[in-house]
């Protein structure tokens, strides 16, 4: 049987979008309780929202962890990222780790290599050993190294190959560290097996103890049983920085602190220095060699655009307008002078200027058809 | 991890949408990893609704994530970042274009899917075949009407946010919505005819 249309059938749609007014609603709810029409129409378009709302399986833990880790990655190799990517790349690190924490990898035996990600993979562990009376230096065939020592302070350059490594109990104010160009091992702990290829890190497995290894800018500690294994892009070649001695009157130095990358590190520090490490002055990087594997992104155009925000963010508008100008002008194929020409008019805007402004407003819609901000941008151009 | 560096990311993780967006804006691109772990499984649910294959959910999350770090000066501050992070997924979506994942799931899809059978009465009311019905006809909606009824019905949002984010008068944003909701009713009746 069709049910008759109800020349209220329209309002239907209002009541449950919330359109209506009080007065309109009380009487549509009350027509909706006696007219067949309407009722029907209603429970069609509660029907749809029930399905639009309906439930959709959430991400596992690990399906969240691969797309951190993907977008993480992917973040890396935006040029915005060249300002500082210390942050990510310790974040980078961390969902690596999580990831292969998330499929039982670290201190398991077990591998799966079809699904092995790519930063973070199981090393073999050395053999466990007892508790070591000395040091001891186990090196594999192809290995090459030098060890140095004096007033406390072992230093262990590994250049390719493996190493396998016994310390025994530190004194204190003594340190041990393995070295690679691109990573510093601080080991507190007794057992572990370092591997490096053409002088950079590739990967540590722990099997007594803990190490602290320092990284293209990140500090974690793998415990006993924990492996990591460096991605083969994430860190520019470092540059041998001197390691300060061992303080004698500590007990044990406090661990260094997460570090940026030394390719970055040649660029001025970041807005947020009160929370970004100090290094001490022998450690800075005056002039670093060129790196050949260093990110492809220019440290130029970010630092350029991480001055303007600065100026911005200090209230200085008109600066960080003619910033953003040069910015824009620089770099044009930057993914950032989109925002640095809308920013322009926001600035701009701020600074009182409104003529400015406009024009700069309208200057965006001119020149960029595709732009993200059109429609703020037509806001300030009062078109 | 060192206690400094645990320090730092709770002292993240404690952070307002709005400070970890100045974060990014300034270069420093380790916030969004935080604002991933606080908002990816809203955004991946609208995305799951809006976009009309979930071959392309996935990507366009990313994107959305991506997009809104390059974007982050441009943050205004509010409280939440879920508005903005909808607003960036909303022009992914229209902007997308048909990908081989998509192009090949659709197949897929196609070649996937049974032969019509002739179906007894009892089975063309359920419900079950409705939201079937409704779910397909969902995904042939255009973009234009799927994000209005999605972001109306899923998102919770007025017709002047709606508005605002697609940039369009709130006329048009209710034409959609009405457009959409026969759209789908129609399909409805169709199917079971």
């Amino acid at each position: 049987m069709t049910i008759p249309e109800c020349p209220k059938g329209s309002l239907v749609e209002a009541l449950r979008d919330g359109r209506l007014g009080p007065q309109e609603r009380g009487s549509m709810e009350r027509h909706l309780a006696v007219c067949a029409a309407c009722g029907e129409t209603a429970r069609a378009l509660a029907r749809i929202g029930e399905v639009v709302r309906a439930p959709q399986e959430p991400a596992t833990p690990l399906e969240h962890q691969r797309a951190r880790l993907a977008l993480l990655r992917r973040a890396t190799e935006l040029p915005a990222a060249a300002a500082s990517v210390r942050g990510v790349r310790f974040a980078l690190v961390a969902a690596a780790l999580a990831v292969a924490a998330g499929m039982g990898w670290i201190g398991a035996r077990v591998t799966a290599p079809s699904e092995r990600p790519m930063v973070a993979a199981h090393l073999r562990l050395p053999p466990r050993l007892a508790l070591a009376r000395e040091t001891t230096l186990r090196p594999s065939d192809d290995a090459r190294f030098e060890h140095e020592r004096s007033a406390g302070l072992d230093v262990v350059t590994l250049t390719s190959g493996t190493l396998d490594v016994t310390v025994r109990p530190l004194a204190a104010g003594e340190r041990f560290i393995v070295r690679t160009t691109d990573a510093e091992i601080e080991v507190r702990g007794m057992a572990f097996r370092v591997e490096a290829e053409q002088g950079r890190i590739r990967g540590i497995a722990v099997a007594e103890g803990a190490v602290e290894v320092r990284y293209a800018g990140f500090s974690a500690v793998i415990p006993s049983g924990g492996s990591w294994r460096a991605t083969s892009s994430a860190a520019a070649p470092a540059v041998p920085r001197p390691i300060p001695p061992p303080a004698p009157s500590e007990a044990r130095p406090p661990p260094s602190p997460p570090r940026a990358p030394f390719g970055v590190r040649a660029a001025p520090a970041p807005a947020r220095e009160p929370r970004e490490p100090r290094d001490a002055p022998s450690a800075a990087v005056s002039s670093p060699p060129p790196a050949p594997s260093a990110a492809p992104s220019a440290p130029p155009a970010s630092r350029e655009f991480a001055e303007a925000m600065r100026a911005l963010g200090r209230g200085d508008y008109m600066g960080g307008a003619a910033q953003l100008e040069a910015f824009s002008v620089a770099h044009p194929g930057d993914p950032r002078a989109d925002e640095a020409d809308y920013l322009q008019a926001i600035a701009l805007q701020r600074a009182g200027r409104a003529a400015e402004a406009r024009a700069a407003a309208r200057r965006y819609l001119a020149t960029r058809s595709e732009g993200a901000h059109r429609a703020e941008a037509r806001k300030i151009a009062g078109d | 991890m060192s206690r400094a560096s645990k320090r730092e990311v709770q002292e993240t993780s404690e952070q307002t949408d709005a400070a970890l967006f100045s974060a990014i804006a300034l270069g420093d691109l380790g916030p969004l990893g935080v604002l991933f772990d606080r908002h990816h499984e809203y955004v991946r649910q609208f995305v799951l609704r809006a976009a009309p294959s979930a071959a392309d959910a996935d990507d366009l999350v990313q994107e959305t994530f991506l997009t809104a770090a390059r974007a982050a000066a441009s943050f205004d501050g509010r409280p939440s970042a879920r508005p903005f992070l909808i607003g960036v997924a909303v022009q992914l979506v229209r902007r997308r274009r048909r990908t081989f994942a998509r192009l090949h799931a659709i197949l897929d899809a196609f070649g996937a899917a049974p032969a019509p059978s002739p179906r007894t009465p009892e089975e063309s009311t359920s419900l079950a075949e409705e939201e079937e019905l409704l779910r397909a006809a969902v995904a042939r909606l255009s973009d234009e009407r799927r994000l209005v009824l999605v972001m109306v019905e899923w998102n919770g949002m007025s017709g002047v946010e709606v508005a605002r984010i697609l940039d369009t008068p709130v006329g048009t944003v209710w034409r959609r919505l009405h457009e959409a909701r026969a759209e789908l009713r129609s399909a409805v009746e169709r199917g079971k005819r």
